[in-house]
């Protein structure tokens, strides 16, 4: 890593350390090593949202010429969103890729990600069945990212018993907590598509 | 023997116009400075009286830089015709009271520039008749009066035509007295403000011109750094009235760097670079060029300087890598390409169609992969597969910016079409 960007990474790690402003808004940045190429972020799902109070982990790799070329950073923890593939955690973001400013930081990244969540784009997917489900279906789509926000997020309130029923039934079966979530969200939740998605 | 402290140095100065301004002298004290340069290498002076000294020509030159105030690296002494070399001690020379030693204060224009950021000698001579015999009426008061022909009057005494005198204003090297192109755009950090890269505040700094800003200021590294990756990324564009160019690290800022000669900065190696690319944004730009579509050849020329026989064909030969590839569709091949007949495949934008043409063979299947997920850059034509799931892509081969969905150059449209809907 370039001398500038080391710099660069120390300036910005006090600045989210110790900007009020940024616990409030529930943001965290932590080094998993001490080279600082790849770091831990950390935000909360936004309020009047379904992912409202949910803890989502990010990873986040600085190239070598950072600033110049932007962090890549994707999501850690499952979440649905069409913007967010519900497969990868890849993340189109306008800023993470061709507007991306060396002027910008890892603070306003995170930030950036985190009003993602609470304003999605569904017109420019990341992940096309999120999407359809969130043009077609508003009410499905907002259950379903509530649900995943609950059970991969530890987001707080009441779950939806009907979703959570047909996920444990899954669950039952020997299905992964993730690939019951998925396999059931891709196929509008009917559970007879989703075990054939799943076994066939 | 006793050591002189004391020589006479007759001084001329060399410059290109040779021969002007009289020989001047000086009484050049030898010894000082030179005690307080090496008393390190004071040990073997035999002398309990005088301070300890070994004093060289270099010292020599170093006094006398101090005592004329001209640049210590300009100065040349000479000893009965030899240009003397830095190291020899003065006792070496065996100086007499009566010695006078020559020196030389050369304008080194003859010699190679320096190639170093320096402070420049702003200077000035007539624009007709290039006499800098001349007097200004009124004195340039910024930049533009600097840099634009016509804005400052003079009187020339060498001119013969009565029409209004004009000054030409040029920089010379303080260092090594080349003329050299001003870099207007870097510039004292007078407002302390911070480099928008790592956040130091240093001086001097690069000024973009920001129209939003005058504090958007990158430091002298950063501006290396960035300039550097930009040309490597070929994320430099054309740009009204600045060229080639880079704009301000500041996200959505409309400033830039106006003049080319700034990208001197990033060192010979990548001037050429700039330079380069440079000429095959332009040879695009004129419409008749094209960018070979070799992943990483990517050489941009032009179609009818390279290839008769593809007049006949319509096959083109890249100069640089050898690639044949179609003029129309610029396809690789060395044969008249098929392009014209099979417009349906080219437009093939269908998703999983393999299994439709899985009995005709390796190469039709490939064909058809490469159809159904790739698309071709709309300005240099290189297959690009998009790695993500927006249509907003930006080619590595030439820096276009272009729309998956439009298969044209992203245009505002598509922002609003695509982005935020
Ligand atoms: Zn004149
Ligand atoms: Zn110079
Ligand atoms: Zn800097
Ligand atoms: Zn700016
Ligand atoms: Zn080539
Ligand atoms: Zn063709
Ligand atoms: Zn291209
Ligand atoms: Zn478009």
């Amino acid at each position: 890593m370039s001398n500038i960007a080391f710099q660069r990474l120390q300036r910005e790690f006090k600045e989210v350390i110790t900007n009020a402003e940024i616990a409030q808004t529930g943001i965290r940045l932590d080094t998993s090593d001490d080279t600082l190429t790849k770091l831990k972020g950390e935000i909360k799902g936004p309020p009047d949202s379904p992912y409202e109070g949910g803890t989502f982990k990010l990873d986040i790799i600085i190239p070598d010429n950072y600033p110049f070329h932007p962090p890549k950073v994707s999501f850690e923890t499952k979440i649905w969103h069409p913007n967010i593939s519900s497969q990868t955690g890849t993340i189109c973001l306008d800023i993470l890729k061709d507007q991306w400013a060396a002027s910008l930081t890892l603070r306003t990244v995170l930030l950036s990600v985190q009003s993602l969540l609470a304003a999605p784009e569904p017109s420019d997917p990341q992940d096309a069945v999120v999407a359809k489900q969130c043009l077609t279906h508003p009410q499905m789509f907002t259950e379903t990212a509530r649900l995943w926000a609950q059970v991969c997020a530890d987001a707080p309130g009441e779950r939806n018993s009907q979703l959570y029923k047909k996920l444990t039934q899954l669950m039952d079966m020997g299905v992964g907590k993730e690939s019951a979530l998925s396999a059931l969200s891709c196929n509008s939740w009917d559970v007879s598509k989703a075990t054939e998605h799943l076994f066939s | 023997m006793a050591a002189v402290s004391e020589v006479q140095v007759t001084i001329r100065r060399k410059q290109a116009n040779a021969g002007r301004g009289a020989p001047r002298s000086v009484v050049l004290r030898l010894n000082e400075g030179a005690s307080r340069k090496r008393p390190d290498l004071a040990s073997n002076s035999t002398d309990q009286a005088s301070p300890p000294t070994v004093a060289t020509v270099l010292t020599a030159k170093e006094q006398l830089a101090r005592q004329i105030g001209e640049p210590v690296e300009q100065i040349r002494l000479i000893l009965a015709g030899r240009v003397l070399d830095d190291s020899t001690t003065l006792e070496a020379l065996q100086l007499g009271a009566t010695t006078t030693l020559h020196a030389f204060v050369c304008e080194l224009d003859d010699g190679q520039p320096c190639g170093q950021l320096r402070s420049g000698k702003l200077r000035l001579r007539c624009e007709t008749c290039k006499s800098d015999a001349v007097l200004v009426k009124e004195e340039p008061s910024s930049w533009n009066d600097v840099l634009t022909s016509k804005r400052i009057r003079i009187d020339c005494s060498d001119c013969v035509s009565d029409s209004p005198a004009f000054a030409e204003f040029f920089f010379k090297c303080v260092l090594c007295g080349s003329i050299a192109p001003p870099l207007q755009q870097v510039r004292a950090n007078t407002s302390h403000a911070e480099c928008c890269v790592c956040g130091e505040v240093l001086n001097p700094a690069i000024n973009f011109l920001c129209p939003l800003s005058p504090l958007h200021i990158c430091c002298l590294d950063c501006f290396v750094a960035y300039a550097g990756c930009c040309l490597e990324d070929r994320r430099f564009q054309l740009r009204d009235g600045a060229g080639y160019t880079i704009g301000c690290p500041m996200a959505g800022c409309a400033g830039m760097i106006v003049d080319g000669h700034h990208f001197h900065l990033l060192g010979d190696t990548h001037y050429d670079l700039y330079q380069h690319q440079a000429a095959e944004i332009l040879v695009l730009g004129d419409g008749a060029g094209v960018f070979c579509p070799r992943v990483g050849c990517g050489a941009a020329f032009f179609l009818d300087a390279v290839d008769d026989a593809g007049a006949v064909n319509g096959v083109a030969l890249c100069p640089e890598c050898g690639l044949t590839f179609c003029r129309e569709c610029h396809q690789e091949t060395t044969v008249k390409c098929q392009c014209d007949q099979s417009a349906g495949r080219q437009n093939n934008e269908a998703v999983g169609c393999s299994s439709e043409v899985g009995a005709d063979g390796d190469l039709m299947r490939s064909l058809t992969t490469i159809g159904a997920t790739c698309k071709k850059c709309p300005r240099c034509k290189v297959p690009t597969e998009r790695n993500s799931g927006c249509a907003h892509l930006s080619c590595r081969q030439c820096g276009a910016q272009w729309c998956w969905l439009c298969e044209t150059l992203w245009t505002d449209e598509c922002q609003w079409n695509h982005w935020f809907d």
